[in-house]
């Protein structure tokens, strides 16, 4: 993801030669006299290549992994054959992929294939534009957070035309529109029955959204003012290595909230230069600008839960996401559901759960309902998550499992009353 | 700034660009609805105006005064002698 996030000062400096328009285009327009489109121009032929014979040599690296780790889903036998369609290895043989008469009739094989052009699209070196992130938004225009488009458009960043360009950009900004989706006064999700938000999560929300916008219909103004937001981003990884300026694009959704990003987990803080996840007894915080500050914690959030390092927890300030955390993944099922799980239910705070698709969260949010069913309230049924990556990635250990981050988002919550037996 | 141009324009063609179409679909069939409503009550307002106003009845509600016989008769003969006279003086 790394790769193609160009440097803020590269991507500042092109908005300055703004385009002139001239009345002969419109004219030339009109009769029909339209130039060829330029070669940089993604689109899904010129984009695709098959992996084995991929003009970049990661992508050729990557289908050797496919081969070597997975396994044909008709023979069993190791993946010697790239299916004709999306340009990846699927099967064993063409006998082998002619027979998967299941994977022929469904969608995979054109999932697939833009799996295959974003990634070449993201290694084509072409211009990047759509990284040109708008700033502040003005007091007279409203944000809209019905759907990606909705969002680009009112915010004003750079009009993103092609598919191409939207996968570019959402996988990164999945992770900061979501939790402001969430949190802002014209979220996409409604309360029950209309919408996946239970009357608990309103609850929730609303005193979240009392300390975000102070100035709505208050008689008394809250002390609250001077506390910053607290989200805290359990089990953190690619999110917690996004640049300053894409968190950013949070706070600008909020503009008169301090906002405090605690980044949670072994994983939370990667040293580029020594290239591992650097491990640190004390916080390390970085501030982005006088709004804006991250603070990674390195270690497993019921550590610092014990310690009280968090300690107190407000309800109207704080608020957690776990990012795809994997509560029932027969990997990580141990490091979520002991002592993390009941950390976080003791909070009595929001908690927002993302899934890589809708059995995903719903194996996640089953999981934890099971054990800890009695003690908690659901606040957001699983939703198919409006802000969710458009850009589609696959397992290399089966290539035809396909997904998008963030696709599906729950939340929960620990019950703020004692629970009585009748 | 409120005369840059927009980035959702076509700095070329000036056309909408397709992100600005999508962004605008889900109002597409609303916005249509209201601009036929719009058209309606304005196009209704003007065609019962034109009506109402182009109708050839003025004066229609001016009584004319009864006229005695012998004077009608007296400006026939008026009227006939004036064509004539016209008609004398033209050859």
């Amino acid at each position: 993801m790394q790769r193609c996030i160009l440097s803020r000062n590269t991507v500042r400096s092109c908005q300055h030669n703004v385009q002139k328009r001239h009345i002969m285009g419109f004219v030339r327009n009109a009769l029909g006299l339209d130039p060829p489109p330029s070669p940089d121009e993604p689109t899904p032929e010129n984009r695709f290549h098959p992996w084995d014979q991929s003009p970049s040599p990661d992508l050729r690296e990557r289908a050797a992994t496919i081969r070597a780790l997975a396994k044909c889903p008709v023979t069993g036998r190791e993946i010697n054959y790239t299916c004709p369609k999306s340009g990846i290895p699927t099967h064993y043989s063409r006998e082998a992929w002619e027979n998967d008469l299941e994977y022929q009739q469904s969608k995979r094989p054109e999932i697939l294939k833009k799996v295959n052009i974003y990634e070449h699209d993201l290694r084509s070196g072409r211009p990047f534009p759509e990284f040109d992130f708008p700033l502040d938004q003005d007091f007279d225009r409203m944000v809209n957070l019905t759907n990606w488009d909705l969002f680009f458009y009112t915010r004003g960043f750079y009009s993103m035309d092609t598919e191409f360009q939207l996968a570019a950009v959402t996988k990164m900004l999945s992770y900061p529109v979501t939790i402001g989706s969430v949190l802002h006064q014209f979220s996409p999700y409604s309360l029950n029955p209309k919408g996946p938000v239970t009357l608990e999560g309103l609850k929730s929300l609303a005193a979240l959204r009392y300390t975000l916008y102070p100035e709505q219909n208050r008689r008394v103004t809250s002390i609250t003012k001077n506390s910053p937001l607290r989200i805290f981003i359990l089990g953190a990884r690619a999110e917690a290595q996004l640049p300053g300026h894409v968190w950013k694009q949070l706070q600008f959704m909020f503009p008169e909230t301090n906002i405090e990003l605690h980044f949670v987990g072994p994983e939370s803080y990667y040293d580029r230069n020594k290239r591992e996840y650097v491990h640190s007894s004390s916080p390390i915080v970085r501030r982005v600008d006088e709004t804006l500050s991250f603070v990674y914690h390195t270690d497993y959030f019921h550590v610092f839960h014990e310690a009280q390092d968090f300690f107190p927890y407000d309800p109207y300030t704080d608020i957690f996401f776990c990012f795809h955390p994997g509560f029932a993944a027969p990997e990580s099922r141990e490091n979520w559901m002991g002592k993390t799980m009941e950390a976080l239910l003791e909070t009595k705070c929001a908690v927002f759960t993302t899934g890589f698709n809708e059995l995903d969260l719903r194996r996640d949010v089953g999981t934890v309902v099971g054990k800890h069913g009695k003690e908690l309230d659901m606040l957001m049924e699983p939703v198919h998550n409006a802000f969710g990556s458009t850009k589609w990635e696959l397992n290399d250990m089966n290539p035809q499992e396909v997904y998008q981050f963030n696709m599906f988002i729950a939340g929960f919550r620990g019950k703020r009353y004692h629970a009585i037996e009748v | 700034m409120a005369f840059e141009p927009s980035r959702y324009q076509d700095p070329r063609t000036w056309k909408m660009t397709p992100a600005m179409i999508r962004a605008r679909r889900p109002f597409f069939k609303k916005n249509l609805l209201g601009l036929g409503i719009l058209v309606s009550v304005t196009g209704g307002i003007y065609v019962y105006t034109h009506r109402f106003l182009n109708r050839d009845n003025d004066f229609a509600d001016v009584p004319i005064p009864p006229i005695d016989p012998k004077e009608l008769e007296q400006l026939k003969k008026e009227y006939e002698q004036h064509k004539r006279d016209v008609a004398a003086r033209d050859e």
